[in-house]
């Protein structure tokens, strides 16, 4: 394989950084051996190459550290609007579940407790229905019956 | 045939999509992994150490930040030296006049060379070098360092600086081509 002068110097850092396939390689030094100005280059190349600036010790953990302080209140922002999304999931399914009863049963009474009234002493419930020794409902008067249903829709 | 075989970055992309998630410990390889190429191009642009520090940490931050807007047309890391570039340049134009100061560089030299003698030779060719290197133009200084010293290719040079893959291949030459003048001057 012949390379010429211009393919040697622009593969020249590449075969400094060994980023060139074998035969290139191989071609690249022939062309070196018989070319005083592309040997030359690659010197300078090399030179230059060798010759690096290390970062300044503990600038690594100065970066990362505000990387890190820098991510939390992303995360932070993450985490609330995902509550924030939630509770609109929450609030807008109960909504929704009662629009959906109103829409089944619009004359259904209200979910809300009726109102109890009328109660006093010997106002019949259900501890009292166990208490009174009735062996069933039918022995309760119908005024009890009625004190009980209050209880237990209550 | 690809005359350029792919480099050690292969799994940057499954790094870049976890650190994207939020995973920090992706972030952090991503951090150790081009911290020294940020942070010597930062030094080399700004000839600054405090302000190459700044601009180095403000770099990843706007990175690891941005990754929802990167799209993966270039590599992270080419992507990376992209903002880089331009937060340098920002916090340069704020610096006003290009300080003069030289830069205390460490040499990074492990070629198997054991000798000392050749060793010591070659530290100082390399010093020399690098010196020259500073007194480029800075369009030249940039697309040799990021050829030459971080490996780029051409395309991915004309992305971190933002110009044709032409401009690159040219500002290369041209900064190689002085150095190589102003190498053989300093040897007479």
């Amino acid at each position: 394989m012949n390379l010429s002068c211009e393919d040697v110097r622009d593969l020249v850092p590449d075969l400094l950084t060994g980023r060139v396939s074998a035969a290139i390689a191989v071609a690249t030094q022939q062309h070196i051996t018989r070319c005083g100005e592309c040997a030359a280059e690659l010197e300078v190349a090399r030179e230059v190459s060798r010759w690096r600036t290390p970062a300044p010790a503990g600038l690594h953990d100065r970066v990362v550290a505000e990387v890190v302080r820098q991510r939390p209140v992303r995360a932070m922002r993450m985490q609330l609007a995902i509550a924030a999304t939630i509770a609109l999931v929450l609030i807008g399914g109960r909504q929704l579940a009662i629009l959906q009863k109103n829409r089944v049963d619009p004359a259904a009474p209200s979910v809300q407790a009726p109102a109890v009234e009328n109660r006093g002493p010997g106002w019949m419930t259900v501890e009292n229905a166990l208490n009174t020794g009735a062996a069933s409902l039918g022995d309760l008067s119908e005024e009890q019956l009625r004190q009980l249903l209050t209880e237990l829709e209550s | 045939m690809s005359r350029v075989v792919p480099g050690p970055w292969e799994d940057e992309s499954a790094l870049v999509a976890r650190a994207r998630s939020g995973d920090r410990e992706a972030a952090d390889v991503l951090v150790r992994r081009y911290l020294r190429d940020v942070y010597e191009l930062a030094v080399r642009l700004l000839n600054d150490h405090d302000l190459a520090q700044d601009v180095a940490q403000e770099a990843f931050i706007s990175a690891l930040k941005g990754l929802k807007r990167f799209r993966g047309e270039a590599s992270f890391r080419t992507w990376l030296m992209r903002i880089t570039v331009n937060a340098a340049r920002t916090a340069g134009r704020s610096l006003g006049r290009r300080r003069e100061v030289a830069i205390e560089a460490a040499a990074d030299i492990d070629d198997g060379e054991r000798d000392p003698a050749v060793r010591a030779v070659q530290l100082n060719e390399a010093a020399r070098a690098d010196r020259e290197l500073a007194r480029l133009p800075e369009k030249q200084r940039l697309a040799v360092m990021l050829r030459l010293k971080q490996g780029l290719s051409y395309p991915e040079v004309a992305v971190a600086l933002d110009c044709s893959e032409g401009a690159a291949r040219v500002n290369y030459h041209l900064g190689i081509k002085r150095l190589r003048e102003a190498l053989n001057e300093s040897e007479l």
